[in-house]
């Protein structure tokens, strides 16, 4: 007898969360080792996991099935494999269908929705454990609809009686008019996986293994078996394993067929995408040039059309230039960055405002016919109005053509064994022990010392199973969760691509696939994200406009400003982008920058991967002429001596950006494209997956070969890990220097409109908002308190008398803990002219429990403090008055006035210009306000001394008593704002 | 009132006079839980971080707190102190609150009670202060924030001497302590003034204003506090004091059903019953003896407790005479009425839950409380598993269904499986011919297996092979569930071995 042939159609991955115990590529593997003919991926109402399946299949040449098992409201579950591309957008669309109208992570479908998107799909239903009347009807209903595409699962389930169930559902299809087709409800790729299962089964259920009972599989049988296996099973229903075949014969549909078109909106009639690209580049380069396109560029822009024109990118291009433009005129401060946007197309377009005349970048890398990867422009817009931009997609796109990328989000160590202890029923105390071992430990096994380490005994035999399903449980998909901004857009429906599901927030939606998924399928996606420095500069420059009559834009600043140079030499950068913080703080000095290119580097070098590639102590030598400007090189049999010069010429022979370290494994490891595609996906998932070890030896070993020195690959390897998550390639590099340059220009010309505009852009940064004020009053800006009758929400200029600057800052509202945007605007617009006393701003306008909490303590009511009629006429008023109707705004009199113990409070220390002055506070308290009468008092009447109080004030005062803190004192992370 | 200060349970680490602070890890880090008069001295407060304690004083000594055992140790305490009053509770992590209500007369007044209470506590090798008003929270006050170790004020009083005590001596949440400080009420006496509807507006939430208000009226004794005793006296209890004691088990059995009586009365008239009854007998010399019952369901049915007891009497020692004799009833509940027949007249099939419980009651009077039990339900794959032992609950429970969840199981199952040999077909099939008690059997038909993998999680202790289960019938129509341990190519051991383990009848 031959050898017979196996298809097994009911496999569920890990993406059928909870529920499959492997890996879609150990299935692949294990299906292709026993020697299946084909196998069909079905999770369930989802088809999260199919892309992962079909790369695996095809890198070991499997025939896969693409499907869903569709688990119905009624009740009914059935396996849905699309035979044609028609047909699986339909199946797409109906899994979109059924996530749209459920919350996030559930699918809602009924057989009406199935019924409607069954053309062309494979149908196999699985029988429930009941074959009762009402099942026989919906089997010879969806028989009668479908027929010879619809076949009813029989699985041979060691439950007893299997037999005998077979052949009942070989009686009930051949009345239905269902075949009955051999599966075996495949959950996991090997019987191993059984204990991982029943974990994930507990997890799932929420009980422990003790208590699951009845809701764990009995046995080990639910595993990938061979065809001969499925045969002896099957014998005496021989036909219903060789219908697999005929199943798989007829699903030809492979998600190689995904083609991908971008949305054709921005192209106006009559054109063609390349055609309109070419004329908005032209157009655009003579907005930017008015005095006539510099040659450079002019060729610059030949050279990248024709490329974009033989890639086909100009519709990618032209998505981009759509969201930019709209965003551009709603005044929605944007910048792109990312490997083409650096391009002078983009600085055309308007996408990028980094100058490629002024710049010294190579652009010709931006696209790379070999990579023959789709390109990658992210867009940062300002974090307050990014959401107007995504609906702005989502509106002209529609729910149904534009999605974001999901992140799977997976287990890591710490979430594995805390999962894994509480499905074993050990305790909090153990888990919480092992969980301290693993941390920080990817990938690498546990080892006995660490768990004697953590005081347990590594030969207990719960501790081993423990450790072994962590083990194998990490990087297990535990959720899909939303990309910070990724989108998807197609120009038909992108539901017949992907199934579209509902985020956990409101008004988003985001497709099942992650970045790697679709970029596999070659999909193309924009990122739009947001930056806090936008809207803070995007607020500087409205303030620029109303105060100074200066109107600027990111690309009209003066380029190559001294007085910014220096003040960036002298590390002085608080609220400046990205170069704030103390790390960056600390190397400015040292690299002294002087012109743009100065600031990539600045921004690139303060990263993980020179960091850790040991790059930056050599550059910073080489800059100062201590070391010479050398050149690795390999031996010279193997290639010239300076194949490296044109790679790291303008980083003084040293790597300092992602690219360059991809470059470098390319020219002197000799990656071939592929291997160089492989190495850099491993890099982007290096935490995650830990493939990227294979590569090292590969790289490593090809430099040494080529004559370069050991030391020297290993440290560019280095580089390349340290890069894993934190890559920083030189376009995002320079598009981010740019804002640095400008946030600086606008710290150096204008201190107090910087302030204001930081204040008002909060929260964002690394600095809080005290220090902020602080270091605004350190650059000779005059601080005005937040006042009832002076401050708006915001915070404002208002004309300085005599400073240094020609305006004051006005403390907005906003800086005041616990009030209410609206109920602060309503206040201020209300007040014209100021209000009198406290009655006259009750009378317009009722304030909350919150404000007169709030308000006291920050001192804004100080234009009253002068006032007698807060302290005397507003109380005696109320008496006169009774109607309920005024009641609450007496009320709100009352509170703030006339009590005696709170005037009284407002005459000590309260609102002394000592108080108030600093403002905004640090944590210590200014020494002025410690009243003295504390140290008499009764001891057990202290109240509990608090660190930073005044329970320091013996042996700190001397410090307490300094003007300002100095900078190696951090903000009280419990004050940020007034209090 | 009595504030505990510290419970100490180890050798005291430090000399006397030398700082010593107790710490506690909270979300600050570690902090100061309990500083001692030293520490305090140097300027130690409770709830400071412990590194900017030891940046203060370098050689501090520091252990850590045990709030376990001090609420052990306070609540021992607690009940101790109930020689001073019967009404005690605990208060707080560090104060116990006691009703002297009609007690301090027995002492010689109030000043002598409170002396009384702080002469026993000192003995103890206790610090203590003391506080004594007109209402909880004045007490509390006064123990905590109090000019004197001991305060007391006369009824009436209290208000006075509150005046000048911080805020923080109302029991206030820390939150609501800075705001009213914040407003520069520190004092008690600045918040009579204030208008309590002004003074409630000043909060930001409702809880927190309506907290004060309540607070404040506690301490003045105008609103009530109740005050839960640690140990409630019995509701149900009977007492008989007989003309002379009684020194024969005859005697206890006629007083025994006069108690009975009255109990019960009491029970029924509050249309209750009880699970539990303690019989306590003073004897003439001052000490006692006493022997209680259990019963599994709520019950007050005179005769059947008696009935009950009878066993337990004989434990009870009647010495130089029992002179009183007190019966209370514990767990009282509602009686539940025991449905016997269905609504249409029909007797239930089994059992008569009453009859069963009542049964349980006499075999656990026997026996031991708790010795009855039964078998349950319990979720398992594994036949053997699929039962359990507890004790009895009350009433039988319904055996729940599970024949969707296993295959079929006969109805008589041997004790211990027993082997047989067999000719079977690789790798899984039933066999064909076995031998079981000397008797070879063809066998006819045949279904299976039903394979049930091992409870990998309990370790070795069951077998670690997977078992295969078949129903075969012979040629003389007898059905047996015969039981394969191991498969054949599962490389856990050797050949797997087959047993008889039921029969189908």
């Amino acid at each position: 007898m031959s050898e017979p042939s196996y298809a097994e159609l009911q496999i569920t991955t890990n993406f059928s969360f909870l529920r499959g115990a492997s890996h879609a590529s150990e299935l692949v593997e294990t299906a292709k080792a026993l020697g299946l003919s084909a196998i069909g991926v079905a999770d369930r109402n989802t088809l999260a996991g199919v892309v992962r399946a079909h790369i695996a299949a095809k890198e070991h040449g499997l025939k896969l099935l693409v499907g869903a098992r569709l688990d119905l409201a009624c009740g009914l579950s059935l396996l849905c494999y699309p035979e044609t591309r028609a047909a699986y957008g339909r199946l797409s669309a109906l899994i979109s269908h059924g996530k749209m109208k459920a919350p996030k992570g559930e699918c809602h479908l009924t057989l009406e929705d199935v019924m409607e998107a069954g053309e062309g799909q494979c149908f196999i239903v699985i029988p429930p454990e009941d074959l009762d009347a009402a099942f026989e009807t919906v089997l010879a209903r969806l028989g009668a609809l479908w027929p010879g595409r619809v076949w009813l699962a029989a699985a041979w389930r060691y439950r007893g009686r299997d037999r005998e169930r077979i052949a009942c559902l070989d009686a009930l299809g051949g009345r239905a008019g269902v075949p009955i087709t051999a599966v075996n409800d495949v959950l996991y790729h090997a019987p191993e996986r059984r204990p991982l299962q029943d974990v994930m089964s507990c997890i799932r259920e929420h009980c422990t293994i003790e208590e699951a009972g009845f809701r764990l599989e009995p046995h080990a049988e639910r595993h990938l078996k061979s065809p001969a296996e499925m045969a002896r099973l099957f014998a005496g229903f021989e036909v219903a394993i060789t219908r697999t075949q005929h199943i798989a014969a007829r699903c030809t549909f492979s998600l190689d067929e995904l083609r991908y078109e971008y949305p054709d909106e921005p192209v106006p009639p009559g054109s063609t995408p390349q055609a309109h690209l070419e004329h908005l580049a032209w157009q655009g380069a003579d907005w930017r040039y008015p005095q006539g396109v510099p040659d450079k560029v002019k060729a610059l822009l030949i050279k990248e059309l024709a490329l974009i024109a033989e890639l086909r990118y100009a519709a990618y291009f032209l998505t981009v230039n759509d969201i930019v433009a709209w965003a551009r005129a709603q005044g929605i401060l944007c910048q792109g960055r990312g490997s083409a946007a650096n391009s002078a197309v983009c600085y055309c377009l308007g996408v990028t405002s980094v100058d490629p005349n002024t710049s010294s970048l190579l652009f010709e890398r931006f696209l790379s016919k070999e990579r023959r990867e789709p390109p990658d422009i992210d867009v940062d817009f300002e974090h307050e109005r990014r959401e107007e931009v995504m609906q702005y997609v989502y509106a002209r796109y529609g729910r149904y053509r534009a999605g974001l990328t999901a992140t799977v989000i997976s287990y890591r160590p710490r979430s594995a064994v805390r999962e894994v202890c509480k499905a074993l029923g050990l305790t909090e105390d153990v888990s919480a022990a092992l969980a301290g071992t693993v941390w920080g430990s990817w990938g690498k096994s546990i080892d006995d010392k660490h768990i004697e380490q953590a005081g347990l005994d590594p030969k207990n035999p719960m501790i081993r199973r423990a450790i072994i399903l962590t083990r194998q449980l990490i990087g297990f998909p535990r959720h899909l969760s939303q990309h910070v901004g990724g989108f998807v857009l197609t120009k038909g429906l992108l539901t017949e691509t992907v199934p579209i599901g509902n985020a956990a927030m409101e008004a988003r939606t985001f497709i099942e696939w992650d970045k790697d998924d679709i970029n596999a399928l070659g999909i193309m996606k924009v990122d739009v994200l947001a930056l806090g420095m936008l809207t803070c500069i995007r607020k500087a420059f409205d303030l620029l406009r109303e105060h100074k009559g200066l109107d600027h834009c990111l690309a009209s600043i003066l380029a190559d400003d001294e007085d910014t140079y220096d003040m960036l030499c002298r590390a002085d950068s608080l609220g400046v982008f990205q170069v704030e913080s103390r790390a960056q703080m600390n190397m400015l000095p040292r690299l002294k920058p002087e012109r743009f290119y100065d600031l990539v580097i600045q921004v690139a070098i303060v990263r993980p991967g020179p960091i850790q590639g040991d790059m930056v102590h050599p550059y910073l030598r080489r800059r100062k002429g201590i070391e010479a400007v050398t050149y690795p090189s390999p031996s010279p049999e193997h290639g010239p001596a300076d194949e490296l010069r044109s790679i790291l010429h303008r980083t003084l022979g040293v790597p300092l950006f992602q690219e360059q370290a991809m470059q470098i494994a390319i020219d002197a490891a000799k990656f071939t494209s592929d291997e160089a595609n492989g190495l850099r996906r491993a890099m982007a998932t290096f935490r995650r997956v830990g493939t990227i070890r294979n590569y090292e030896e590969k790289m490593v070993q090809g430099m040494v070969r080529r004559g370069y020195a050991p030391e020297f690959a290993a440290r560019c390897f280095d580089q390349i890990k340290g890069f894993g998550e934190y890559g920083f390639p030189e376009s995002h590099a320079a598009s981010f220097a740019l804002l640095v340059y400008v946030s600086s220009w606008i710290k150096c010309h204008h201190p107090e409109v910087f302030a204001a505009a930081l204040l008002n852009a909060q929260p964002m940064g690394f600095y809080a908002p005290a220090q902020i004020v602080r270091d605004a009053k350190e650059h000779g800006v005059e601080i005005r308190p937040a006042d009832v009758n002076h401050s708006h929400w915001d915070n404002t200029l208002e004309p300085s008398g005599a400073s240094q600057w020609p305006f004051a800052l006005r403390l907005g509202l906003r800086q005041v803990d616990g009030l209410k945007e609206a109920e602060m605007v309503r206040l201020t617009t209300l007040r014209g002219r100021g209000y009198a006393s406290p009655s006259a701003r009750t009378a317009h306008t009722p304030a909350t429990r919150a404000m007169c909490a709030s308000s006291p303590k920050a001192g804004i009511f100080i234009s009253w403090a002068v006032s007698p009629v807060a302290s005397g006429a507003a109380p005696r008023r109320r008496h006169g008055r009774s109607p309920s109707r005024l009641r609450h705004r007496a009320r709100c009199a009352h509170r703030v006035s006339d009590d005696p113990a709170l005037s009284a409070r407002r005459q000590h220390a309260g609102h002394s210009p000592a108080r108030r002055e600093p403002g905004l506070r640090h944590g210590g308290r200014p020494p002025a306000y410690h009243r003295p009468s504390r140290q008499t008092r009764h001891p057990a009447a202290r109240r509990p001394a608090r660190t930073g109080r005044w329970c320091h004030r013996k042996n700190e005062r001397a410090r307490s008593c300094l003007p300002s803190p100095g900078p190696h004192q951090e903000a009280h992370p419990n004050s940020p704002c007034l209090q | 009132m009595e504030r505990l200060k510290r419970a100490r349970t180890t050798p005291w680490p430090v000399e006397a006079g030398a700082p010593f602070v107790l710490t506690e890890t909270s979300l600050h880090g570690r902090t100061l839980a309990a500083v001692n008069e030293a520490a305090r001295s140097l300027g130690l407060e409770p709830g400071l971080r412990f590194t900017d304690a030891r940046a203060r004083v370098p050689d501090l000594v520091a252990e850590e707190i045990d709030r376990e055992a001090d609420a052990l140790a306070l609540k021992r305490l607690s009940l101790w102190m109930t020689r001073f009053s019967p009404l005690t509770a605990m208060d707080g992590p560090d104060g116990i609150r006691l009703d002297v209500t009609g007690c301090a007369h027995l002492f010689g007044g109030e000043d002598g009670f409170l002396a009384a209470i702080k002469r026993a506590l000192t003995a103890l090798g206790l610090t203590a202060r003391l506080g004594l008003a007109d209402s909880a929270g004045a007490a509390w006050a006064f123990s905590r924030y109090g000019a004197e170790a001991i305060q007391r004020a006369e009824p009436g009083k209290a208000r006075d001497i509150l005046a000048p005590m911080p805020v923080a001596a109302l029991r206030l949440e820390d939150g609501t302590v800075r705001t009213l400080r914040r407003f520069g009420l520190t004092r008690i006496g600045q918040l009579y003034a204030i208008e309590r509807n002004a003074l409630a507006r000043r909060f930001r939430n409702r809880e927190a204003a309506q907290d004060v208000l309540l607070r404040l009226d506690q301490a003045l004794g105008v609103r009530p506090e109740p005050l839960i005793p640690l140990k409630a006296p019995a509701r149900f209890t009977a007492r008989i004091s007989g003309p002379e004691p009684l020194l024969s088990l005859g005697g206890i059995e006629d007083a025994l059903s006069k108690l009975l009586a009255d109990l019960a009365g009491q029970l029924e008239q509050a249309g209750k019953g009880a699970r539990r009854f303690i019989l306590t007998g003073y004897r003439s010399d001052g000490t006692r003896t006493s022997t209680s019952l259990a019963l599994s369901r709520p019950g007050r049915e005179a005769s059947a407790i008696a009935r009950l007891f009878a066993p337990r009497l004989e434990l009870m020692d009647p010495g130089f005479g029992i002179d009183l004799m007190t019966l209370s009833a514990h767990g009282t509940g509602p009686l539940e009425a025991i449905a016997t027949t269905l609504p249409d007249g029909a007797a239930l099939p089994g059992a008569d839950p009453a009859e069963t419980a009542a049964l349980v009651d006499r075999l656990n009077a026997r026996l031991g409380d708790d010795l009855v039990a039964i078998f349950t339900a319990h979720e398992s794959h594994l036949p053997g598993r699929s039962e359990a032992l507890a004790p009895f609950p009350g009433a039988l429970k319904p055996w729940p269904a599970t024949a969707h969840r296993t295959g079929p199981r006969p109805l008589i199952v041997l004790d211990r499986p027993e082997p047989v040999e067999t000719i079977a077909i690789l790798p899984d099939g039933p066999p064909a011919r076995f031998t079981w008690r000397r008797v070879t059997r063809s066998v006819a038909r045949a279904d299976g297996p039903e394979r049930i993998g091992p409870e990998w999680w309990r370790g070795a202790t069951d077998g670690v092979r997977a078992r295969d289960y078949y129903r075969v019938e012979d040629e003389a129509g007898h059905r047996y569930w015969l039981m394969r341990e191991g498969l054949y190519d599962d490389q856990r051991g050797g050949v797997p071995r087959w047993y008889v383990c039921g029969l189908f009848p």
